[in-house]
C-alpha cells in the first residue's frame, strides 16, 4: 500500500472557501482544502468504528463451529447461507438491555453504549499520548470495507432464497382450503408473496444485486441505497405483520444508512443547494502483492457467493425446497378429498360440521404429507415455519400459522402392502431454527422451551412400535429418498443422527392401509389411529372452484 | 434542428395529452363531483386518463397520443423555422417538467393519502376471513393482504404523501424521484404479478418519473458513481419574464389546498367514518357474524348436512351492512374485474365478491322492526338469483328465515351463530411465541 489519492479534494462542505458559481453556470472551485478533521467527528468517528465492527462480527460460538465443520466438497445451499446469517453486536450481557428486550433491539443499545464508552477512552488515550492524527480517512476506507462486505454477503444470503423461489412457497392444497381468517398475518403476507413466484424472484434479483453492487467501491452509493429502500420495505412489513425479522431487516437498513453518510451532503449541496460537490471517499492505492491478493480474496468471494451459491439454490429449488418435503406423495392419491363415510371402532359418525371427532375434509398433496380437517381447537404452531430442517417431517410451512383445525401428518409409504406409516408434523416445542443468526434469526425456541410445559403426554403408537423392521428394511435409507445431486453433507450428517433427533420429539403417530379405486378419485383409509382406535375413512375427491392462478415455477420435484 | 428540440417538443405535446382531458367522460365526472363522496370522485377524476378504445386506458391509446405529438413536434419545428422560437428549449423543457411533477403530485396525493389514512385496501369482511384461501383471485389476494396490515398501508402512504410534497418544489423535485422511481417500479411489477388491470396507469406515472430522472440522471451518475466533481445545474427560470407568471402562485396555491388541505381532510374522514368498498347501509341490527345451518327445509323436506349437496348451505354470514353472504357447494361465476373501481353508490360496490368464489353475496334492505328481507344476489352474473324471506330472531344466537327463493320454492332455515375466534385476531392478543396456543 504506497501511495493514497484522495479524489475529494476540494469539494468537502465547510472547507470550501469560496462559493465560485458563476451565474452562466461554469464553477470555479476553490483547492485549497485541508481534511482535518474536526474534534466531534473523530469522536464520533471511534464510537462508529467500535459499533460497525462489533456489528459486523458473528458473536455466537456457534457460528464459527459451524462454519469450521461446513463440507466444502459436498456443500448444501444452507452452508452459504448460515455463513452470511449471523447474530452480531456485543452480547455478554444476554440480549436484554437492564431487563429490557426493546423488541429485540437492546443489544443495538448495548452495543452503542459500549462502543461509546471504547470511543471517549480511545480519544482521549489518543490525546494522552499524543497520537491523534489529523484525520481518519484510510481507517474510514476499511470500516466501509468491513461494513460493505457484511452487509453485501448477508444480503446475498438473504436474497438467493427469493431468487430462485423457495422462501416463500405457493401455498399447500390443504391451505388453498383453509378459511383466509384462520391464518395468521405473518403466514398471508408470506403466502401473499408465495402466490407469485416472478415477483419473488424480482425481489430476489434486487436483493441480490443490492448485496452485488456493495462489494464495488463506485457502485457503493446506488448498493447502498437498494439496500435501505428494499430492507427498509421489509423491515416495515416485519413489523406490520408480526413476520418476526424486523431486527434482522432493519440491521441491513443501518448498515445502509451508514454507508450512504458520504453521500447526504454532496446530494443535498448539488440537488437541492444548486452548489458544485464531490463525495468525499479516499481510496488507498494497492501496489504489487496486496492488489494481487486484493484481485484473488475478491474472485473467490465473488465465485463463491454468486457463481456457486446461485447454483447450489437451483439444486434447492429443483430437489429440496427447504420449506416443502422433498419426498414425492403416492401420485394417485394428490387432491383435495371430502370425507364420505368415516367410522371409528366400527362405528359410523355422520357428516356434521359441529363434529369434534369426524374428518371434517382430507387433503393428499404432491409430496408425503397427508392433511385433515377437524373441528376441535389443537395447539398451533405459530412459527415461520422456515429454518433448515433437512427431515420431511419438519418442514412446516404447510402446518405453521394454519388455525381451524388443520392437521398434517407426514408419511412414510410401504407400496408392497400399501400401508401408511404417518406422524404428526405438529410438536409442541418447534425446533430452533437458523440457530447461528441469534436476535436476527427465530431463536426465540430456547426462550420458550425454558418455559415449556415440564410433562408432555406420550403418544400411544410409540416410535419403536410404529413402523416394523422388515418394512423399515424396505423403506431404506430417507436421505436417499432426494436427487443424488441434492444429497449434500448436510444433509446426510442430520440422517445420521435422524433417529437420535426423532428419540427426543414427541408426535401422533398412526398406521392405515389404503386402497385407491378409480385412479384416485376414491381412497379407502383403514387403520389404527393416533389412539389406537380403529379407523376406517371412505374419501372421495373434489374438484374445487378455486379462483387463485395454479402455480407457477413451483419449487421441488415431485414427479 | 437538434434531436432534442424535437424530442423536447415532443414530449411536451405527449404529456400534455396524457394530462388534458379531452373527452367528456371526464367532465361529466368532473360536474358530478359531490362533496359528500369528494374523496371517490376526485380519485376517479385523478385517476382517468386518455382511452379511445375502452373503458380504460391502453399501450394502444399510448401509440396513438405519440403519434399525434410527433406529428405536432414536427409542424412546430417547421413553423419555427419560419417565424423565430417563441419559447427557448430550455424554458419548454422547464414547462414540461412543471407539467409532469404537478400530474404526478396529484397521482401520489390521492392515493398516499387514502393509504396514509388506511382505507385504499379495507379489512377482511367476514364473509371473506370464512373463504377458502383458494377462493380469491390473484388481484383479491393483493388487496386482502394490504388490507390485514393497515400499519403497513400507512407507511406506504407516507412514503407516497411525502415524494409528493416534494415535488411541489423544484428544488425537491429529485430527491422525490429517488423515491418514487422505485416505489412505482415495485407497484408496476406487482400490478403484473398479482394480474391487476393498474398496470397501464403505474406505467403512466413512471413514464412521467422518468422525464424528472432524465433531466438529472447524469449529473447523479457524476456525483453518486464516477464519484467526480459535480455542478449542479446551471438553468435558472425566471418567472418575473414569464408568460404564467400570475398564474403561478394562484394555481400553485390552489393545487396545494385541493390535494393536500382538503383531500387530506377528507381522506381522514372516510377512515375514520366510512368506507371506500363496502357498502354504507346499514345491516340487520345486531346480527353481524357467521351462523351455522342447524336446520334446512327446502320444499317442506329436511336436508340432513352432507359434505356433497349440492345445495344445502353451509353457513351464513350477516355483515355488519346490508350483506348476507352463503357459502354452499354451488359454483360461483367470480366477477373478474381486477382493477380499482370506486363508487360511491352503494349498488356498484362490488369490491366483496369480485375475485372471489366460494360463497354468494346478497343485499337487501331492512328498517328497524322490519320482519321482511329480500336477498338480491349482488354478482352481475346472477340478475334472478334472490330470496323473499321472513326473518324472525327468536333470541340473540338464533336467526330463522322463512319464504321463498326465486323458483317460488318454500325454504325454512335455522341460523345459529357460531362464536367464532380468527386467529388473525387471536394471535395479537398471545403472541406469536405462546407455546401450545390452542384454537
Amino acid at each position: 500500500m504506497a501511495k493514497s489519492t484522495n479524489i475529494g479534494q476540494g469539494f468537502e462542505e465547510g472547507t470550501l472557501t469560496s462559493t465560485a458559481v458563476a451565474e452562466n453556470g461554469s464553477a470555479r472551485v476553490s483547492t485549497q482544502n485541508s481534511l482535518r478533521w474536526q474534534g466531534y467527528q473523530k469522536v464520533l468517528f471511534r464510537i462508529a468504528v467500535i459499533f460497525f465492527i462489533a456489528l459486523s462480527v458473528p458473536n455466537n460460538p456457534l457460528w464459527y463451529g459451524h462454519v469450521f465443520r461446513i463440507d466444502w466438497t459436498n456443500l448444501d445451499y444452507r452452508d452459504l447461507y448460515d455463513i452470511c446469517r449471523f447474530g452480531s453486536g456485543i452480547n455478554l450481557f444476554g440480549n436484554s438491555f437492564f431487563g429490557y428486550r426493546l423488541l429485540g433491539f437492546a443489544n443495538w443499545l448495548t452495543t452503542l453504549l459500549i462502543a461509546t464508552g471504547g470511543g471517549l477512552v480511545w480519544t482521549w488515550l489518543a490525546k494522552a499520548t499524543r497520537r491523534d492524527p489529523r484525520s481518519f480517512e484510510r481507517w474510514h476506507y476499511w470500516l466501509n470495507v468491513v461494513v460493505r462486505y457484511r452487509a453485501g454477503l448477508g444480503i446475498i444470503g438473504f436474497g438467493f432464497t427469493k431468487l430462485l423461489p423457495v422462501q416463500m412457497p405457493y401455498p399447500s392444497l390443504g391451505i388453498l382450503d383453509a378459511d383466509y381468517g384462520d391464518l395468521t398475518s405473518q403466514k398471508i403476507f408470506w403466502m401473499s408473496f408465495g402466490i407469485v413466484p416472478w415477483y419473488q424472484v424480482f425481489a430476489g434479483v434486487l436483493e441480490v444485486a443490492a448485496g452485488a453492487l456493495l462489494l464495488f467501491r463506485k457502485t457503493v452509493g446506488i448498493g447502498a441505497a437498494l439496500l435501505v429502500g428494499t430492507l427498509g420495505a421489509i423491515a416495515v412489513v416485519n413489523f406490520a405483520y408480526d413476520g418476526g425479522v424486523h431486527v434482522y431487516s432493519s440491521y441491513f437498513v443501518l448498515l445502509g444508512l451508514f454507508l450512504l453518510v458520504p453521500y447526504y451532503r454532496p446530494f443535498a449541496r448539488v440537488f437541492i443547494h444548486q452548489r458544485p460537490a464531490q463525495v468525499n471517499l479516499t481510496f488507498p492505492g494497492f501496489n504489487g502483492l496486496v492488489q494481487y491478493a486484493r484481485v484473488a480474496i475478491k474472485s473467490v468471494i465473488l465465485f463463491v457467493f454468486i457463481g456457486v451459491f446461485f447454483y447450489l439454490q437451483l439444486i434447492d429449488f429443483l430437489y429440496d425446497p427447504y420449506k416443502q418435503p422433498s419426498t414425492a406423495g403416492v401420485k394417485e392419491l394428490r387432491g383435495n378429498y371430502q370425507v364420505t363415510e368415516f367410522r371409528l371402532n366400527g362405528q359410523e359418525i355422520a357428516f356434521n360440521p359441529l363434529d369434534s371427532i369426524r374428518w371434517q375434509s382430507a387433503t393428499f398433496e404432491n409430496w408425503s404429507t397427508l392433511s385433515f380437517r377437524v373441528n376441535r381447537p389443537l395447539a398451533l404452531d405459530l412459527s415461520n415455519g422456515g429454518g433448515d430442517p433437512k427431515r420431511d417431517v419438519n418442514r412446516t410451512f404447510e402446518l405453521s400459522g394454519v388455525a381451524g383445525g388443520q392437521r398434517a401428518f407426514h408419511y412414510y409409504v410401504d407400496t408392497l402392502t400399501k400401508t401408511l406409516y404417518l406422524e404428526d408434523k405438529f410438536k409442541l416445542i418447534p425446533d430452533a431454527r437458523n440457530i447461528t443468526a441469534g436476535e436476527g434469526g427465530d431463536g426465540g425456541t430456547r426462550n420458550r422451551a425454558s418455559r415449556a410445559l415440564s410433562t408432555v403426554d406420550e403418544p400411544a403408537v410409540s416410535r419403536e412400535e410404529w413402523i416394523p423392521a422388515d418394512v423399515k428394511a424396505r423403506l431404506g435409507n430417507e436421505a436417499d429418498y432426494v436427487h443424488p445431486r441434492a444429497r449434500t453433507t448436510r444433509r446426510l450428517r442430520e440422517f445420521a443422527r435422524a433417529d437420535e433427533l426423532a428419540a427426543r420429539e414427541t408426535r401422533e403417530r398412526f398406521i392405515v392401509q389404503y386402497q385407491v379405486h378409480n385412479g384416485g378419485d376414491r381412497v379407502i383409509l383403514n387403520g389404527i389411529d393416533e389412539n389406537r382406535d380403529s379407523l376406517y375413512v371412505v374419501l372421495d375427491r373434489v374438484a374445487k372452484d378455486f379462483k387463485i392462478s395454479k402455480g407457477r415455477l413451483e419449487a421441488g420435484n415431485y414427479h | 434542428m437538434s434531436k432534442k428540440n424535437f424530442l423536447i417538443r415532443f414530449a411536451l405535446v405527449y404529456f400534455l395529452l396524457q394530462t388534458i382531458p379531452l373527452q367528456w367522460s371526464f367532465y361529466t365526472r368532473l360536474f358530478a363531483l359531490r362533496w359528500d363522496t369528494f374523496v371517490i370522485d376526485l380519485l376517479n377524476l385523478v385517476l382517468f386518463t386518455p382511452h379511445f378504445f375502452g373503458p380504460e386506458s391502453t399501450f394502444l391509446d399510448w401509440i396513438v397520443l405519440a403519434v399525434i405529438a410527433a406529428a405536432a413536434a414536427i409542424l412546430w419545428q417547421r413553423s419555427e423555422r419560419i417565424k423565430s422560437a417563441r419559447f427557448s428549449d430550455d424554458d419548454l423543457y422547464y414547462y414540461l417538467r412543471v407539467l409532469v411533477r404537478y400530474r404526478l403530485a396529484a397521482a401520489l396525493f390521492v392515493f398516499g393519502f387514502v393509504k396514509l389514512f388506511p382505507s385504499f385496501a379495507p379489512e377482511p369482511s367476514i364473509s371473506h376471513l370464512n373463504t377458502g384461501y383458494g377462493y380469491f383471485g390473484h388481484w383479491k389476494h393483493f388487496i386482502l393482504s394490504l388490507g390485514v396490515a393497515p400499519a403497513y398501508l400507512s407507511f406506504l402512504g407516507l412514503v407516497e404523501v411525502a415524494s409528493a410534497l416534494l415535488l411541489l418544489f423544484r428544488r425537491t423535485a429529485f430527491l422525490a424521484v429517488i423515491f418514487i422511481l422505485p416505489f412505482y417500479g415495485n407497484v408496476f411489477l406487482s400490478d403484473l404479478a398479482y394480474e391487476g388491470a393498474g398496470y397501464v396507469y403505474s406505467l403512466f406515472l413512471l413514464s412521467l418519473t422518468f422525464v424528472l430522472f432524465l433531466y438529472d440522471a447524469q449529473r447523479f451518475a457524476q456525483l453518486v458513481i464516477h464519484l467526480q466533481p459535480t455542478q449542479p445545474s446551471s438553468f435558472r427560470f425566471t418567472w418575473a419574464s414569464s408568460p404564467f407568471r400570475l398564474w403561478r402562485i394562484g394555481l400553485k396555491g390552489a393545487f396545494a389546498v385541493l390535494f393536500v388541505v382538503v383531500f387530506g381532510a377528507k381522506s381522514y374522514a372516510v377512515y375514520k367514518h366510512g368506507t371506500l368498498h363496502y357498502p354504507e347501509t346499514r345491516g340487520v341490527e345486531g346480527a353481524a357474524g357467521i351462523y351455522d345451518v342447524g336446520l334446512f327445509v327446502a320444499n317442506g323436506d329436511t336436508i340432513a348436512c352432507s359434505p356433497d349437496h349440492p345445495t344445502r348451505w353451509k353457513d351464513v354470514v350477516f355483515e355488519s351492512w346490508n350483506t348476507v353472504s352463503i357459502r354452499s357447494n354451488e359454483v360461483v361465476l367470480e366477477n373478474r374485474y381486477n382493477g380499482i373501481r370506486l363508487e360511491p353508490v352503494d349498488s356498484l360496490r362490488s369490491y366483496e365478491y369480485t375475485l372471489a368464489g366460494d360463497r354468494h353475496y346478497y343485499s337487501y334492505n331492512w328498517q328497524r322492526d322490519q320482519r321482511h328481507l329480500l336477498l338480491q344476489n349482488r354478482n352481475p352474473n346472477y340478475p334472478d338469483d334472490r330470496f323473499s324471506l321472513n326473518i324472525t330472531r327468536p333470541n340473540g344466537k338464533t336467526v330463522v328465515l322463512e319464504g321463498v327463493d326465486a323458483n317460488g320454492d318454500s325454504l325454512l332455515v335455522r341460523l345459529d351463530r357460531r362464536d367464532k375466534k380468527y386467529l388473525i385476531e387471536e394471535v395479537k392478543k398471545v403472541g406469536r411465541f405462546t407455546l401450545g396456543f390452542k384454537l
